[in-house]
């Protein structure tokens, strides 16, 4: 599932155009290769998905309660430069359509150089660790590695740390049964949708470690701290002080257990702003918790519960700024069927409502169907129905084989 | 009254004793001769040869590597190899002909996230074992329309079993390793063989009569060829696995 459209930038053919010819590249290049025997990877899913909220969803595709049409390409192509040296890129090309409107987005979303300190000699050796340099999806949370429909057991994603893909160097690996990954990326893991405006550029370490006790049960830490405001705000804030001197810090919890036909995947994150001219910080918390179960070979289900506190921060003006927290909880259930291993079929259902329902007019009167700032109304009971039909490819076996 | 009792209860002991002493004796004769009929039945063997493109390798890339070390490139280091992934056997055997499935239960084992063999031929009826050698889990799985299952994940050590009751082909994945697969192949008859490493395969005991052998790869169509097998006889069969636009290997 793409990132919602409310923070999506906005649609450029040119790029769009740009993209497709990046992407057919991809795959002229990928045939070559495979044709030569050489060392490369093209894949890519394509997803189909319907949506249909009430008015009052929180869902990440608002729609007024219209029906809500995605069709989506993520493609993505590697090549081993030498043993050892990769080099990968994942585009994304997004096309919805709601109200009688038609949006097409695209974004290259990843492109980075790694090295591995195993390049696939030996998959049982204990100590293992990478390091990439590029436009790295950050390493804080879990969740962004499940993001991709084939391995997202639900259509919605967890809300709780928006997916950002920023410029920066990562070293991860492994030691036994400790794990540890380092970066040093340039932007904020937060949703601009709270902000006055998109997170500026500015260099924060990404810090986290984990231990799998058991096979099957890992637990995980994870840090982060830097700046989150961008300079357009300069003129707003107090006289001497600079947006890098306004630190977001995120601290988070994983847990992730599976054993037998169930897969259980638990990210909590304590989310701490400083806000000029506030004393005081604000602090939201965040949560999901994510199973998953096999029922049968090809069905599945499962749910997800989540609790997102939201930082409205609000510049108003010189000396005129302040952070409210928003609320949400949302649960969603699904069931997934699987047609075969590359191609699934999800029908999912999701309830949002919000207990702390204070807000501010200028964020949510048009999108929440909100009311006045203050009102206890501002986020009423929504939901939603949405399918998904998802398929992944491989490009280069195409040409591999005879049938 | 006794004595009469126990000669009433004795008697059918030991007709009992005599008739299994005689299936005894006269059932080891009868595997003997069936297994020792060098005239009723013949043998093909040959060399395959296969497209060098069959023994391509597939990169290996995660998207998110997550912590864990890569394993080893899919595929095989030369073609060599990959005639390994190769089955050769035969179509249409008369059901009087077909042995049964006998011995330990094949196993496919997961080892540095591979499965290990990438290809099993079995006959139908046979339960194979899916022992996980990896300190990490693994989900088998397959959605094959001869046989699906889920094994779940289950950790180091243990092992679970699929009885395939249905000919067929059943591609293998793993849930948490995309990257993979393993082949069963289920044939209705036991008269089937994997090449060595110089591609000769055997296949002994075949009833005289005409056949149709199948040389099998994963990604080529099955090459079929007619060949009759003459009691007491062996045939030699070449097969020949090509790719449309490719030269196959040299032996």
């Amino acid at each position: 599932m793409m990132n919602p459209p409310r923070h999506s930038k906005n649609p450029t053919t040119a790029s769009c155009r740009q993209l497709i010819r990046v992407l057919a590249l991809l795959c002229a290049i990928g045939h070559s290769l495979a044709m030569a025997g050489e060392q490369v990877l093209v894949e890519g899913i394509l997803d189909a998905e319907v949506h249909k909220f009430n008015e009052y969803s929180f869902a990440p595709f608002s729609s007024d309660g219209d029906i809500f049409i995605l069709g989506q390409l993520q493609l993505w192509s590697a090549w081993q430069i030498s043993p050892g040296f990769q080099a990968y890129a994942l585009g994304e090309i997004a096309t919805v359509e709601a109200e009688g409107n038609r949006t097409t987005d695209s974004e290259i979303q990843q492109a980075a150089l790694r090295y591995s300190s195993n390049p696939g000699n030996s998959g049982n050796s204990s100590a293992f660790y990478f390091i990439e340099a590029g436009k790295i999806v950050p390493p804080i949370a879990i969740a962004s590695e499940r993001r991709l429909s084939t391995q997202n057991p639900l259509i919605g994603q967890p809300d709780l740390l928006y997916a950002q893909y920023p410029l920066g160097i990562q070293v991860a690996g492994s030691l036994d049964w400790l794990d540890y990954r380092a970066a040093l990326v340039d932007l904020p893991l937060i949703d601009p949708e709270y902000l006055p405006s998109e997170p500026g550029s500015a260099l924060r370490p990404d810090v986290g470690f984990g231990i799998t006790p058991l096979t099957g049960l890992r637990l995980g830490v994870a840090h982060t701290k830097g700046p989150y405001l961008n300079n357009n705000v300069n003129a707003d804030l107090p006289p001497g002080s600079d947006w890098k001197d306004y630190d977001q810090r995120v601290w988070g919890l994983e847990f992730q257990f599976s054993r037998g036909y169930a897969e259980l995947n638990s990210e909590l994150v304590f989310t701490r702003y400083d806000v000029p001219f506030q004393t005081e910080s604000t602090d939201v918390m965040a949560y999901f918790v994510e199973f998953k179960y096999t029922l049968t070979p090809r069905f599945y289900c499962a749910f997800r519960l989540e609790r997102n506190e939201y930082p409205l921060v609000y510049d108003g003006g010189v000396s005129y700024w302040f952070a409210q927290k928003v609320t949400v909880h949302s649960v969603e259930i699904g069931l997934g069927y699987r047609f075969s291993p590359d191609t699934q079929f999800k029908l999912a259902y999701r309830h949002d409502y919000g207990d702390e329902a204070y807000g501010m007019g200028g964020y949510g009167d048009d999108e929440y169907g909100g009311g006045a700032y203050g009102t206890p109304d501002l986020y009423p009971l929504g939901h939603s129905l949405a399918l998904q039909l998802s398929h992944h490819f491989d490009v280069v076996s195409w040409f591999q084989a005879d049938k | 009254m006794s004595g009469n009792l126990q000669t009433r209860l004795r008697a059918p002991a030991v007709t009992i004793t005599f008739w299994l002493a005689l299936s005894l004796f006269l059932l080891p004769a009868g595997v003997h001769a069936q297994s020792d009929m060098p005239t009723a039945t013949g043998t093909i063997l040959g060399q395959v040869l296969i497209s060098r493109k069959l023994a391509s390798k597939r990169m290996r890339f995660r998207l998110y590597p997550g912590f864990k070390p890569l394993p080893p490139p899919t595929g095989v280091e030369g073609i060599d190899d990959e005639r390994a992934n190769v089955v050769i056997y035969l179509k249409s055997v008369p059901l009087t002909a077909v042995a049964p499935a006998s011995g330990d239960a094949p196993q496919i084992k997961q080892v540095g996230e591979t499965f290990v063999p990438h290809v099993l031929p079995i006959v139908q009826g046979t339960t194979v074992d899916f022992p996980n050698q990896d300190p990490i889990f693994h989900n088998v799985f397959s959605l094959s329309g001869t046989k699906s299952f889920d094994l779940g994940r289950y950790p180091k050590g243990d092992s679970r079993s699929v009885t395939f009751e249905q000919t067929g082909i059943v591609p293998v994945f793993c849930h948490l390793h995309s990257n993979m697969s393993a082949i069963v192949l289920v044939l209705d008859n036991s008269f089937f063989s994997t090449p060595n490493a110089e591609g000769r395969y055997r296949i002994e005991g075949i009833p005289a009569g005409t056949y149709t052998v199948v040389g099998w790869h994963e990604r080529s169509e099955p090459v079929e060829q007619q060949v009759e097998v003459l009691a007491g006889q062996v045939v030699e069969l070449n097969i020949v696995i090509p790719i449309a636009d490719d030269e196959p290997s040299a032996p």
